[in-house]
């Protein structure tokens, strides 16, 4: 039974689900908070894709470890 | 010629190469034992082409450091040779009194443009105000190094060298050689092991936590390499496999194009996202900014 071959792309997508929500948390707070204060729209954005940044690093941390796994896959006859 | 003529030839070639390209590496990669889908690029071509005329050596040189030497050279060496050049015609031309006043030519205007705004950023990035301006060339440097590099594996025939994981994981040390060594000047030395602790003067509560904030400070430094170096290897690797991915999959349509857009887009926000972490890892590491009615001492 080839545990491997499903588990790496669900590794993925769950990542992938973590990282929806946690961004679309975050950005959500950012626009509430550009809607409040026009005038400091350029720095909220710049927190926000600092913020988006490390949200994402979690996922693409996945995505590594993805792509050093994936040599161990069993090769199709 | 008509426009259909053209526009078939284009998508034809597009297509044909870029296809085979793809499949061209996938053979190679497949030879060595592990499948990663990559685009041909210049330097697989030459050493391939070296092999055949028996140059074993040379070969396995270029195919071993082909991402951080000669892809970085490619774009860094002319870029910091034009600079330097720049430079120098700026502060010893002949007419460098009336230049340094009011600046003429096109190669002063635009490099000065840039350095403007490496500098703005990196005194919003660091928030230590004047003694901020030692850092610039530095931060400077790091975030044009990294937008060219990544912006280089968008070019035809060329490799992003931030696309391994060797590249990126040597920025990130020499970031946290610099960030650890201007605590240790910022703070002191046994300043700097205080801060590792977590200790503050005033607060004798950080004495008590001080055993268990000490290890968990320090593997949070050790980590922040490894977080750096993972985070731009993962995206722009993972940016140049999807555009591979697509090229080739419908034979007269270029499919990869929307993804170039989205690499552009990439790109530029993660040598944002590494220059702006870098600069807070200095800025956490130094004493607040002193206001300016404490500027009067001596």
């Amino acid at each position: 039974m080839d545990l491997l071959g499903f588990s790496l792309p669900f590794a993925i997508g769950m990542a992938a689900l973590g990282s929806g929500l946690g961004l679309g948390r975050a950005i959500d707070a950012a626009m509430t908070a550009m809607g409040r204060q026009p005038e400091a729209i350029g720095r909220i954005q710049t927190a926000m894709l600092i913020g988006c940044a490390f949200i994402e690093a979690l996922t693409i941390y996945a995505l590594v470890a993805v792509f050093v796994l994936k040599g161990n896959l069993p090769v199709p006859k | 010629m008509s426009l259909m003529f053209i526009v078939n030839h284009l998508t034809l070639l597009n297509s044909s190469t870029f296809g085979m390209a793809v499949e061209h590496a996938s053979e190679n990669a497949e030879s060595s034992g592990e499948k990663s889908l990559e685009l041909t690029n210049l330097v697989q071509l030459i050493s391939q082409w070296l092999e055949k005329t028996g140059n074993e050596k040379a070969s396995n040189f270029m195919h071993l450091f082909e991402n951080p030497i000669f892809f970085v050279s490619f774009i860094i060496l002319p870029i910091a040779i034009w600079a330097i050049v720049t430079y120098r015609r700026v502060t010893r031309g002949a007419d460098r009194e009336s230049r340094a006043n009011i600046p003429k030519g096109f190669n002063q205007n635009f490099w000065e443009m840039i350095v403007q705004g490496l500098a703005d950023f990196t005194e919003q990035g660091l928030g230590l105000g004047e003694r901020g301006r030692s850092y610039v060339p530095f931060i400077g440097s790091l975030f044009l190094f990294i937008l060219l590099n990544n912006l280089l594996g968008l070019i035809p025939l060329f490799k992003s060298p931030t696309s391994s994981l060797n590249t990126t994981l040597g920025l990130a040390i020499v970031v946290f050689f610099t960030v650890q060594i201007h605590g240790i000047r910022a703070l002191g030395l046994f300043g700097w092991i205080l801060h590792l602790a977590g200790i503050e003067r005033g607060n004798p509560l950080t004495y008590i936590f001080a055993i268990l904030m000490f290890p968990l400070h320090v593997l949070s430094e050790l980590i922040k390499p490894m977080s750096l170096s993972l985070r731009l290897y993962g995206n722009i690797f993972g940016e140049d496999m999807l555009i591979a991915a697509f090229v080739g999959l419908v034979a007269f349509i270029p499919l990869q194009t929307p993804f170039y857009f989205l690499a552009i887009l990439t790109s530029f926000i993660q040598t944002m996202v590494f220059t702006l972490l870098a600069c807070c890892y200095i800025a956490s590491f130094s004493h607040a900014p002193e206001s300016h009615a404490a500027v009067q001492h001596a």
